[in-house]
């Protein structure tokens, strides 16, 4: 073996020995939960809902410069559960879990509860935070949710957008933003009784229309009335870029039968 | 003696940046909030076009100072002129198989480079033309000589090919420009030689590919197919086409195109006389363009706005002398101009006054008029109205931008109401920025260790925080537009500190003709029977409310000064002189001022 490759393999030794510790050295024990928001202490959740993560209130300093040593510049979180199965999260600000192995610890630890530690690095050592439990229900929560996404304003709207959330992971996708027919504003839409066969969204402003979809058909309705002059105007323009929005969004993309995706 | 061309050009446009249309700049960094940081930039540029408009961005963040954005401006636009004269003359690729080289341009054409620049530089003076326009612009002519001297075989055609998509998303509709130049520049090459079926088989692709992109891109963001052909970040107002542009595009396609087509002239006579007859065109037309496209009108609002903002009371004062202000939300800023210089009561007339939305304008859902409102409101103490104003002007931003002036306002908001943890938010995105970092550092000092209590010592003691948490009111309180001085009367009464307040609820019942209740309102400071000397324009308000009353000024419970008492008598007699005629001229040399001539002559 050459100097050059036992030198090198040297190196990766040293490298993948330090990337997988950390500094324990003495470690400050508080004495108190920790103040983390959003504050999941001691609630119960749905087996499939997605990563837990959060963020530790932390005491707030007059600026960047005076935050150095005074608040925490690494988290780290330990999730242990009681029927098995352990997993940590960890960031600079929030405390992220994976994905994968979180769904894997609440299915094993279903109707039973997990333990969180939660640890922060001061740039000197450690504090630890007593633990605390979440309750984890056997019961699943829907597969998703539907939701307006808009900036909290008095009477003047920007971006405004109707999105659908995947709840057991954080995947988001835009049902319609305003972006595509400009001027428009969106509000309205439901299903019936959570079923994404039967869908209804209203698109306000010059260029809107009701949306309905029956059964997998779209239709694009004019409710406009004596009363409601100017607010359901369905231009056939708006009405073709919705078709195609709509078809291309190849809706229902909720399962009818609520349950987790394969 | 080209580069001393392109230095004057140059130098042209930062002079006309810099010194006619600074606040222009002003009001491009206003509604832009460029941040340093993962966040801001992942979420700028994994959108189509979002590169331009991530560079726009940082660009414009700089117009805060005029000379910067007007410096900016003029390399910008002599890069893109450099840019064309480089596609035009630079490259002479040699044909593959032969000796011969590709046609360069005719070098007597060289004026012609300069069209897109000037063109764009016209385009620049509307205010919402957006500098992402021109980075996008830049990056389609950088595309085209990367091809350029990408060699002169199939490794060019490559390098098209793989930069054609890549433009795309990162510039939008420019790379039409690259694809058109492609097409052109390929025809050259191949000349009289007549590979014909290899130039379709080259070409096609490109140009059905061209129309393709925004077809994909759909899949994943909701763009109408023709803004992101058009150009989604080129111009402020998304929703409305701006096709003038489009010029600019087919300008820079087209000039190195005409300076390889157009041959040079037969006689060497005629040929130095093209050269000069060009650049002295191509100067006359900027020149007239500019004059056609520059509004002074608008340059003014931007700079009572601008002032207001950084207040520059006297400047305002100064303008409004010399030009005088021809809207209401101009007369908002000098209203302000005039209390803060401590002038309001003594000089309203001074001005010309056009009712009480020349003093508070009532709310509109732009992105103007609601920043200046939270100018004045501020000042009053009427926090709430402040935050509303602010913040509905950054949501009325029409491409959806950010503000950085508002996000500055509504931290000062919310420091004011105690709501420090909301504060706290906007101002770490403000520290994330080069020009109000250090103001957002300085402010956090007023947040203090605990976020529910403040550092209230502290900011009782604030200039401007302290003085409005004393002024503000005291007690819920609904907004009505209609009963805006009503609102004034609760603010005043609730803290008789408040001059500004109480100045400006008789500001407001003068300039709506309200003699009624300013008579009431006046006895709240200059009760009747006090000998305490009252500002001239409340003596004439109060002589006029007073004669519609009683047959002559005997017994009027006023201090009125005899001059006021001589000049209603000259008013009068002159008014009674040209009685069935047309008074007002007659009266506005030596009347012009006086608020018996706004009374009788102003429409509102």
């Amino acid at each position: 073996m050459s100097s050059l490759q036992k030198y090198s393999l040297a190196c990766m030794a040293l490298v993948a020995v330090f990337s997988c510790s950390h500094y324990r050295g003495e470690e400050v024990i508080e004495d108190s939960l920790p103040a983390i928001w959003p504050d999941y202490k001691g609630v119960t959740i749905p087996v499939n809902i997605s990563p837990l993560n959060f963020t530790l209130e932390q005491p707030a300093f007059h600026s960047p410069e005076e935050n150095k040593g005074n608040a925490f510049s690494r988290l780290e979180a330990t999730v242990e559960g009681a029927g098995g199965g352990f997993i940590k999260g960890s960031g600079k600000r929030h405390v992220r879990f994976p994905l994968r192995r979180w769904a894997r610890l609440l299915e094993k630890n279903a109707g039973d509860s997990l333990l969180v530690t939660l640890r922060g690095w001061d740039g000197k050592q450690w504090h630890s935070y007593r633990p605390f439990t979440i309750y984890v229900s056997a019961q699943p929560i829907d597969h998703g949710m539907v939701f307006r996404y808009i900036a909290p304003g008095y009477e003047v709207y920007s971006k405004v957008g109707i999105y659908q959330r995947e709840l057991s992971s954080f995947r988001t996708k835009a049902i319609y933003e305003n972006t595509l027919v400009p001027q428009t504003c969106v509000n309205c839409h439901s299903f019936k009784q959570g079923d994404p066969d039967y869908f209804s969204l209203h698109v306000r402003g010059e260029k809107g229309a009701t949306v309905l979809q029956k059964e997998g058909t779209f239709r694009y309705l004019d409710s406009r009335t004596d009363y409601l002059l100017g607010l359901f105007l369905s231009f056939l323009a708006s009405r073709w870029t919705l078709h195609c929005l709509f078809a291309q969004q190849n809706l229902p993309i909720l399962p009818r039968d609520g349950g987790r995706p394969g | 003696m080209r580069k001393v061309c392109s230095l004057v050009f140059g130098l042209g446009v930062f002079l006309f940046f810099w010194l006619v249309l600074p606040y222009h700049l002003r009001f491009h960094e206003q509604f832009q909030f460029f941040r340093f940081g993962t966040d801001y930039f992942m979420d700028s540029v994994l959108h189509p076009e979002g590169f331009s408009f991530y560079l726009g961005g940082f660009f414009t963040q700089f117009f805060r100072y005029p000379w910067a954005g007007a410096l900016i401006i003029a390399l910008l636009l002599v890069l893109m002129q450099r840019l064309v004269a480089r596609i035009s003359y630079g490259v002479t690729c040699r044909v593959a198989g032969s000796a011969r080289s590709n046609t360069p341009g005719n070098t007597f054409l060289y004026p012609l480079t300069f069209l897109p620049s000037a063109f764009v530089w016209l385009l620049l003076c509307n205010e919402n033309f957006m500098i992402s326009a021109v980075v996008a612009l830049l990056l389609a002519l950088g595309a085209v000589n990367l091809y350029q001297r990408a060699g002169s075989g199939k490794s060019r055609i490559a390098v098209f090919y793989i930069l054609q998509p890549v433009l795309f998303f990162l510039a939008g509709g420019t790379v039409l420009i690259f694809t058109a130049c492609f097409m052109y520049l390929e025809a050259l090459r191949i000349g009289s030689r007549g590979r014909w079926k290899a130039y379709a088989l080259r070409v096609l692709p490109a140009v059905a590919l061209v129309f393709l992109y925004p077809v994909a891109v759909r899949l994943f963001w909701q763009y109408p197919y023709e803004r992101l052909l058009g150009g989604i970040h080129f111009y402020r107002y998304y929703y409305f086409s701006y096709p003038i542009q489009y010029v600019a595009w087919a300008l820079a396609a087209a000039v190195p195109l005409l300076c390889r087509l157009i041959p040079a002239p037969g006689t060497a006579r005629l040929n130095r006389i093209i050269s000069p007859a060009l650049w002295v065109l191509l100067a006359a037309a900027t020149v007239a363009g500019l004059y056609h496209f520059a509004d002074r009108d608008k340059e003014l609002l931007f700079a009572y706005d601008t002032l207001v903002y950084e207040e520059q009371w006297d400047e305002v004062l100064q303008r409004a002398q010399k030009d005088t202000p021809g809207s209401s939300i101009e007369m908002v800023a000098v209203n302000l101009a005039l209390w803060k210089t401590g002038r309001l009561e003594t000089e309203l007339f001074q001005y010309p006054q056009q009712g009480p939305e020349g003093l508070l304008l009532p709310f509109r859902r732009d992105f103007v008029t609601p920043l200046m409102m939270s100018e004045v409101y501020l000042h009053l103490g009427m926090v709430n109205s402040v935050q509303r104003n602010a913040y509905d002007a950054m949501e009325a931003i029409p491409d959806f931008q950010k503000s950085a002036r508002c996000y500055q306002r509504l931290a000062q908001t919310n420091i004011i109401n105690g709501h420090y943890r909301v504060a706290r938010t906007y101002l770490e995105q403000l520290s994330k920025t080069v020009f109000y970092r250090k103001w957002a550092h300085e402010t956090m000092q007023y947040l203090g260790n605990e976020e529910r209590l403040g550092n209230e010592k502290r900011i009782a003691e604030h200039p401007l925080y302290g003085r409005i948490r004393r002024i503000r009111y005291r007690d819920e309180m609904l907004f009505s537009p209609q009963g805006l001085n009503a609102m004034l009367d609760v603010l005043y009464r609730n803290n008789r500190e408040n001059k500004m307040a109480y100045a400006y609820m008789l500001a407001y019942t003068l300039l709506a003709k309200d003699l009624e209740r300013f008579a009431d309102y006046i006895t709240l400071e200059y009760p009747a029977g006090g000998d305490q000397p009252l500002p001239v324009p409340y003596q004439e308000a109060l002589v006029l409310y007073w004669v519609q009353n009683n047959p002559s000024l005997e017994g009027i419970p006023w201090n009125i000064s005899g001059d006021v008492r001589k000049k209603l008598d000259d008013f009068t007699a002159m008014y009674q002189q040209f009685a069935g005629g047309r008074p007002e001229q007659a009266l506005k040399k030596d009347f012009g001022k006086t608020y018996w001539y706004y009374v009788f002559f102003t429409k509102i």
